[in-house]
């Protein structure tokens, strides 16, 4: 009892002191937290006098330990000039003492390279570091520039007819179109460029619309140019540029482009610790183009830009029935899907529909590329054939003329005896569901002309007696290596068997012995009998021994009787296996007798261990 | 009963011959609409064919072309796909294929604003289609007992020159079974796959359940790919990588 209270005591005393530990452990992580919250920001500048027309620098530093990372709200420095920013931020993890959790100190320096243009004091509004809900301070900085007045410079967007953007502090999009009185036709370069001075992941969320225009998109995936930087209104800016379309207006009129939209999620990374997910969305301006009609008595399909044609036949003789290839390329900048080419009607000529391929290239921006038409030309009688130039109207935006292009003539010679035109009627096409302006570069088939009209049948593998047929291979090996361990198993026991010595084998080898009257074999076999009767009693082998040792032996199992007639016996053995007289068969079989009666008494004696 | 005899034997050789003629009829119709750029038309006829039973890749080569032309190209992936199935060496199925995908990525990019890829098929996937099916089958069995026979031979074989030559096949063989039996393993689908497909539909939404009136966990976008594990009703239930698994109409999925 006295012993269970002082168990009772011990156990209370560690509880105790392990509710202790825990406390003071939760005080000095809950005093490192409390501490861990202060966030400083200071702002300072690299002199105290700067000079108009000279560069000076300004740096703002953020210490936090703990808490998640915030923003840095950089403070408006107008008029002065940021002419270049520096960004860092440190983060570094000490552990406190006591093996207390980690503390993360995170410092953030920003370096401005500021210019004044004109002399006078300017003060600074605070730096503003923003902690989710919690907003830290830097106190303001009053600047005192001295010199005299210099020109002002830097690059800022202009504000021209073809130009608009929001200006933000943190993030603009702009919008420029090249021109904005175009042909009905004409290219228009469209670009939005996103203007951003804080990190974050852009998400497009409205792309800017297009309804009268057709589209072609200048930017692919491994066309995006590099950001530039750019200083607007003071500040620097990564300028991004997210989209470049070339835009053909398919109306005259009033038409617009319409405004796009991002996101940039600044969320800082540690928001996965919790915290308030930060959105800025920004909006692009809408653009009004005044698209302009072509001249009166444009034909429909005409191009505007600059186009040369290429006409080709693939031969100059053909049989008649047999069909030629004539080729006409449109090659130049413009619209080149507009393009149509109608085929002369010419007699003993039958035009097939053509095939049209196209290839849109975009050199420079400006879109254009070529257009080829080719048909199958079918002479129905023989002669020889010219068609005639085939034209396209084209007006050129800068001259603003409407001209005809053609190509050359081209001749071939026709022979063989008349074929009937048995041409189908063509129907109308139809009408894709909703044609997209990529699918021109790009062409399926060519079509397969025959099928052998395969019907479908189960796989083999997944056939019933596939399984099975598969098993059947390790089956095999397992059954040959089975069989020649069990072949060689056998012969090995076959072996070890016949090696095994055996008194009734020896018996029986003296009863063979004994009809075939063979002395010698005999004795040798009754001897061989006994040694085997005395060497499984007696746990040794005894072939070897004198016969003294081997009557000793058997002394001392207590049968002296046993011992003096086994080796007796063992000596008449060997005494007749060379002497003539113990070759009757009646004293043979007398011997054996003998034998047999001794090796029933060996038997009966206690059965020693056996010896190696 | 010898005259019935005939006359069945007659219908029955006739009906045969009829049916013949109406596949390459219909075939034949297929190629006409393509050819006059009736694509939608086409792609019905041979619908029609696949519909009767026809499993052949140069039906599904052309039915790729009709889809694409009609812009469906989550369908025409699926046609594609079948033919390279059946004959992985098909050129003009392999180059409509990355077409298909290309004009996907495309119009995702148009839509989402940005740069977007079709996802291609798993490894094990395109190495099943490596080989034409009887090939990986036949492969299999041929290279399993090829092996099994030189380790046999090798149970009893005791010339030296003839065990090392039943060794070097035996390994040989082992190798090849290898790689039919990852082809096999490809093809076949293992590990409880149903079938790999690809969603046709411009979306297709991933519910819990299979029930249209079940909460929506994902998306998907025509020419995705996934793995249909099972069907239950008029839905199949899928998976695919970074998505959870759902189950999503069967319209909205074709099989290949």
């Amino acid at each position: 009892m006295h012993e269970g209270s002082k168990i009772v005591a011990g156990r209370l005393h560690r509880f105790a002191l392990a509710v202790a530990t825990l406390v003071a452990a939760g005080t000095i992580g809950a005093s490192a937290s409390a501490q861990g919250d202060e966030v400083r920001v200071v702002m300072v500048a690299s002199t105290d006098s700067p000079v108009a027309g000279e560069e000076f620098q300004v740096q703002v530093e953020v210490r936090q330990t703990a808490g998640q990372p915030g923003l840095l709200q950089e403070p408006s420095f107008a008029p002065l000039r940021i002419t270049g920013t520096t960004g860092v931020r440190h983060m570094q993890s000490f552990q406190q003492v006591f093996g207390q959790a980690p503390v993360i100190e995170i410092r953030t320096v920003v370096g401005y390279t500021i210019l004044a243009d004109q002399p006078g004091v300017f003060t600074i509004p605070p730096a503003i570091y923003r902690m989710g809900r919690r907003s830290i301070s830097s106190e303001p900085l009053v600047l005192k520039v001295g010199g005299t007045a210099v020109a002002p410079s830097g690059a800022v967007p202009s504000a021209t007819a073809t130009t608009a953007g929001n200006f933000d502090n943190y993030a603009f999009l702009r919008a420029t179109v090249d021109r904005t009185d175009p042909y009905v036709g004409q290219q228009v370069t469209y670009t939005l460029y996103l203007y951003k001075r804080v990190d974050g992941h852009v998400d497009m969320q409205r792309q800017p619309s297009t309804d009268d225009f057709w589209v072609q998109d200048l930017l692919g995936p491994h066309r995006q140019p590099p950001p530039e930087l750019q200083v607007v209104q003071g500040q620097r800016f990564e300028v991004h540029v997210i989209r470049r379309l070339a835009l053909f207006p398919t109306r005259a009129g009033s038409l617009e482009i319409g405004s796009a939209a991002i996101d940039i999620d600044t969320t800082s990374g540690f928001a996965i610790f919790g915290g308030n997910r930060e959105l800025l969305t920004r909006e692009s301006p809408v653009i009004r183009i005044d698209a302009r009609p072509l001249p009166a008595g444009a034909p429909s399909g005409t191009i505007v830009g600059h186009v040369v044609l290429d006409a080709r036949l693939d031969r100059n003789s053909a049989q008649t029935g047999r069909a030629l290839a004539l080729t006409v390329v449109v090659r130049g900048d413009g619209l080149l899907r507009d393009a149509s080419i109608t085929p002369p009607i010419i007699d003993g000529l039958r035009f097939e529909a053509p095939a049209v391929q196209d290839r849109v290239d975009t050199p420079n921006d400006l879109v254009g590329g070529e257009r080829s038409f080719t048909w199958q030309v079918i002479p129905l009688r023989a002669g020889t054939f010219t068609i005639p130039p085939l034209g396209l109207s084209v007006f050129d935006p800068r001259t603003a003329r409407l001209e005809s292009m053609t190509s050359q003539a081209l001749t071939f010679t026709a022979t063989g005896a008349a074929v009937v035109d048995d041409a189908p009627v063509a129907d109308e096409p139809d009408e894709p569901e909703d044609e997209p302006a990529e699918a021109d570069n790009i062409r399926f088939g060519p079509a397969a002309r025959h099928a052998e009209m395969r019907r479908r049948v189960a796989p083999f593998h997944a056939r019933a007696w596939f399984p099975f047929a598969l098993l059947g291979a390790p089956l095999l090996a397992v059954l040959a290596w089975t069989l020649r361990f069990t072949r060689a198993g056998l012969a090995a026991m076959r072996e070890r068997l016949a090696a095994r010595p055996s008194p009734k084998r020896h018996r029986r080898d003296a009863k063979r012995a004994l009809s075939a009257s063979d002395p010698a074999a005999f004795y040798a076999a009754v001897a061989a009998l006994l040694h085997q009767a005395l060497g499984d009693a007696l746990g040794e082998r005894t072939i070897g021994m004198t016969h003294s040792t081997l009557r000793e032996l058997l002394q001392l199992r207590g049968d002296d009787d046993l011992a003096g007639r086994v080796v007796d016996e063992l000596d008449a053995a060997d005494f007749a296996r060379f002497s003539s007289s113990g070759a009757s068969t009646d004293e043979m079989q007398r011997t054996l007798d003998r034998a047999d009666a001794l090796v029933a008494r060996i038997s009966s004696l206690p059965r020693a261990e056996a010896k190696p | 009963m010898t005259r019935l005899l005939t006359i069945l034997l007659a219908l029955l050789v006739g009906a045969s011959s009829a049916s013949a003629d109406s596949l390459d009829e219909r075939f034949d119709r297929a190629l006409r609409a393509l050819d006059a750029q009736h694509p939608a038309e086409a792609a019905r006829e041979l619908h029609r064919l696949v519909g009767l039973g026809i499993d052949d890749p140069d039906v599904y080569v052309n039915l790729g072309i009709a889809e694409a032309e009609s812009y469906r190209y989550g369908e025409a992936m699926v046609a594609f796909e079948r033919a390279l199935s059946l004959r992985p060496s098909d050129d003009v199925a392999r180059a409509g294929l990355d077409n298909a995908e290309t004009m996907l990525a495309r119009r995702r990019a148009d839509e989402s604003g940005g740069t977007a890829t079709v996802e291609g098929p798993r490894t094990l996937a395109s190495f099943g289609r490596a080989f034409p099916e009887p090939v990986a089958s036949f492969g299999t069995l041929g290279a399993a007992y090829a092996a099994a026979l030189a380790l046999a031979a090798l149970a009893f074989v005791r010339r030296e020159s003839l065990r090392l030559a039943l060794g070097t096949t035996a390994v040989v063989a082992a190798l090849l079974l290898g790689t039919f039996g990852v082809a096999l393993a490809g093809r076949a689908r293992y590990g409880g796959l149903l079938a790999p497909g690809i969603v046709v539909t411009d979306e297709a939404e991933v519910r819990t359940a299979p029930d249209a009136r079940a909460p929506r966990v994902a998306t998907f976008r025509e020419g995705e790919r996934l793995d249909v594990l099972s069907r239950h009703g008029a839905f199949y239930r899928v998976a695919t990588h970074g998505r959870p698994r759902g189950f999503v109409a069967r319209r909205a999925i074709g099989t290949y």
